[in-house]
């Protein structure tokens, strides 16, 4: 499985959309931290370190969950168009190990690129002074690795056995619903009633990329965790790994 | 092969179980340390306190958005929800009047979210950090208690006035006052003007001062009530009357817990217009904390009828 | 001894591959032939498990390796010939410090150099080359060949068919699909000629002559005519 990772993410590492949303990431990164966006909490325009790295790790994780959906769209199906699956399956190769391998490497791209995200965060840190967040910005970004993990997760696992238009569609809508899980909780409060009720479900199987990334800066900020999300996120991660072992293709 | 899908499924046992373990069920520690905090004051409320009112005779019913926890006679139950909410309101069960508050993480992410839509609609990129304390929402505890002791003792009188004056729904009462009020230029100029004599009167050392503003407030208070309908009328009566008094109580638990510095800056900065039914939410605290500077003994013959503004002029009669 | 016996396939109610039945020896060239859609690469995708069949029998001999070259072979175009070869040779679990010498020979047996020249920057014969490299990783005793001479020019043609042939000497059992017949017919020993998914001729090499050539015999078992370049025109 280790080979077909190498070799897919020696090609996803290539692709053009990697690079694209990278450089509109550290571009969205490096406004926030110029002062030149008009950024205001409470009133009072962001310019304090303790502000600002909430803004901005909360931009990284979006971004790199939603890279992470995209990049898991078409990476399984073009082996199949392209007939690559047909030299992998005559030898013997099983699907779950096959699309296990393509897998992990769109998870390790999507780390990647949220790991130069995290690149530029720490530039921002180390220009602050703030030693010691930087000392804990690695298992900081650990954690934020599961929710990009689930976002990619989510779009290969479906890609095995749905056309990709569909693929992408609630590729991207998962990631968004992850992000912006915190609202929707809230909204389904306030809604009540079936969209009150379809929320609530939808909420149950939504792992909470918010909520994970936040877990992220209140380490890196030395206040209190919540490890029940941590846990919940990497629940996540498990169950849609199932779908690796669950969903295969009839033909090569 | 099969080693490997052993320990798979053994690792995924053990997350499920572990993230099984680490749930927050029943009530949270907060909530719980919230609920434990406001009830801690009720000692010290009470010796300014109104008469036979105390929070903990009431059930708290904590909503976290799929059920309650229902908090009485120091025990809690997991209840099914009342109703949906994500306001705190008092509301009758079973016969009698409970408390029911969101959560504390859903109230503060509630606020912190109205808060920002609200600077957004200004044109900026603006977000309202989550200034909603753990205090405010003991000091929220208070004000639905409040209103809980309200209606165990006034429901019916409330509701007989309310249909006297032909409003028989809540809204109605907040409806009103945007049509009727909020449109009205003279009435903002002469609210305001009255608000603002009664935070001098408040703010002055001076006794006599501090009566004459009064009265003049007093006095402009009753041109404005000539000039609108009754309805109207009885609706600014009966938001000055529950929800100022209400909210007085709710400012005066924040003041113990908070102190007196936060509690001055949350709420005496809020004595200016705004459309609905929230100015007189102030307007009440104001004239009650008058009350208490000039005749500390109001709270006695306080009930959900008063007119405060009898109160007040009672209390500034013969001085 | 590869035996097929009534092999079923339909892609959306239409039979593709009709109660194919057929037998192979072990060690020669047995050529599959018919026009487009008879079926032929369908029936080599269910020999080789990549197409589910919906009926019949595949008997393959127990222990031997299959090696298969695709019809449109794809490669990653950022990798050269010989990480290609390693590729596939790890997938396979050829043992990493053979790896090297093995793709190297492999290169040198298929004509190709080891000078790192990307995939991108291949020929379609290079291509066709290197496909026929992979299949040859881990020395396989069976070898099915998907149109290999396909896109070919008329010396790529005669240099795979030397190597076909190569192969065929040492002792491999060949299976070979193919539409162009004069190259058929230099190097088989047997084959079937299909017509919408059906078996309408075995034969033999011997069974060919000067006077009866594989190109009369194919239009003769799927209709048409010889045209004027002596080619099969099919009907």
């Amino acid at each position: 499985m280790w080979v077909i990772t190498k070799n897919a993410l020696r090609e996803r590492i290539r692709r053009k959309e990697f690079f694209i949303v990278v450089a509109v990431g550290i571009l969205i990164l490096l406004l926030c931290s110029s002062g030149t966006a008009t950024i205001t909490m409470n009133g009072e325009p962001i310019t304090g370190f303790d502000h600002m790295i909430v803004v901005m790790h909360t931009i990284v994780a979006a971004v790199g969950c939603l890279l992470a959906a995209v990049l898991g769209i078409r990476t399984i199906p073009n082996e199949y168009e392209r007939k690559d699956s047909h030299l992998i399956w005559v030898r013997g190769i099983s699907q779950p190990v096959y699309h296990g391998g393509l897998t992990l490497a769109n998870m390790l791209s999507a780390m990647l690129a949220t790991g130069i995200l995290y690149l530029a965060l720490a530039v921002y840190v180390a220009a602050n002074g703030r030693v010691d967040y930087l000392v804990r910005m690695l298992p900081a970004f650990l954690i934020v690795c599961i929710a990009v993990a689930a976002a990619s997760l989510f779009t290969s696992v479906l890609s095995i056995v749905l056309p990709t238009a569909l693929v992408g569609v609630l590729g991207i809508l998962f990631a968004l619903g992850g992000i912006l899980h915190g609202i929707l909780s809230l909204y389904k409060n306030i809604a009540g009633g079936v969209a009150g009720t379809l929320l609530k479900g939808l909420l149950f199987v939504l792992p909470d990329m918010n909520g994970i990334q936040q877990q992220a800066r209140r380490l890196m900020a030395q206040e209190g965790v919540d490890m029940h999300l941590i846990l919940t996120g990497l629940l996540a991660v498990y169950v849609l790994s199932l779908g690796i072992l669950v969903f295969r293709r009839r033909e090569a | 092969m099969k080693a490997f899908h052993i320990l798979y499924g053994a690792a995924g046992v053990l997350l499920a179980a572990a993230t099984v373990l680490t749930g927050d069920y029943g009530l949270s520690k907060t909530d719980m340390e919230i609920y434990d905090r406001a009830v801690g004051l009720e000692n010290d409320m009470s010796e300014n306190g109104f008469l036979d009112f105390s929070p903990s005779d009431y059930k708290i019913r904590f909503f976290n958005g799929d059920c309650d926890y229902v908090v009485a006679d120091g025990e809690v139950t997991k209840e099914d929800a009342a109703f949906d909410t994500f306001v705190g309101t008092a509301y009758e069960i079973d016969g009698a009047y409970q408390v029911i508050l969101p959560t504390y993480e859903n109230f503060s992410e509630l606020f912190s979210m109205l808060d920002s839509a609200q600077r957004i609609s200004d044109g900026e990129l603006q977000f309202g950090e989550a200034d909603y304390s753990e205090d405010a929402h003991a000091a929220t505890l208070w004000h639905e208690a409040f209103h809980a002791w309200q209606l165990t003792n006034w429901a019916d009188e409330v509701t007989a006035r309310g249909e006297a004056a032909d409003i028989s729904e809540e809204g109605g009462y907040e409806q009103i006052v945007v049509n009727e009020v909020d449109s009205d230029p003279e009435y903002v100029l002469s609210f305001s003007q009255e608000m603002e004599l009664l935070q001098k009167a408040y703010e002055s050392d001076d006794a006599e001062e501090k009566c004459r503003l009064i009265r003049e407030a007093l006095a402009l208070s009753a041109e404005m009530e000539q000039g609108m309908s009754a309805q109207a009328a009885y609706a600014a009566r009966y938001f000055e009357t529950l929800e100022g008094s209400a909210r007085y109580v709710e400012a005066q638990a924040y003041r113990l817990l908070a102190g007196e510095a936060a509690w001055s800056e949350t709420y005496m900065g809020e004595f200016t217009y705004s459309n609905g039914a929230g100015k007189y939410y102030a307007m009440g605290m104001l004239k009650c904390l008058l009350l208490d500077q000039l005749a500390p003994d109001w709270k006695d013959d306080f009930t959900a009828l008063a007119d405060l503004d009898e109160f007040l002029q009672a209390a500034v009669e013969g001085r | 001894m590869i035996k097929i016996n009534g092999l079923t396939k339909s892609y959306r109610n239409k039979r593709v591959v009709d109660g194919l039945s057929f037998e192979i020896e072990e060690g020669g060239l047995f050529a599959l032939l018919g026009s487009n859609g008879a079926g032929k690469s369908t029936t080599i995708k269910m020999i080789l498990g990549l197409v589910k069949k919906d009926a019949g029998e595949i008997v393959l001999p127990e222990g031997k390796k299959i090696g298969y070259s695709p019809e449109t072979p794809h490669f990653p175009p950022f990798l050269t010939g010989e990480e290609v070869l390693r590729y596939y040779g790890e997938l396979q679990g050829i043992a990493k410090k053979e790896l090297k010498a093995t793709c190297e020979r492999l290169l040198e047996v298929v004509g190709l150099d080891s000078d790192g020249t990307k995939v991108r920057h291949y020929s379609k014969g290079m291509l066709q080359r290197l496909a026929l490299a992979q299949a040859l990783l881990g020395a396989p005793e069976i070898l099915i060949l998907d149109e290999p001479c396909a896109g070919l020019d008329a010396m790529g043609r005669l240099e795979m068919l030397e190597l076909i042939r190569g192969f065929k000497e040492q002792g491999r059992t060949i299976i070979m699909n193919s539409h162009i017949l004069s190259d058929i017919e230099k190097v088989c020993d047997g084959g079937i000629i299909m017509k919408t998914g059906k078996k309408v001729k075995a034969f033999k090499k011997s069974d060919l002559t000067e006077e009866r050539t594989l190109e009369e015999l194919f239009v003769q078992s799927v209709g048409g005519a010889l045209g004027e370049r002596g080619e099969a025109v099919c009907g």
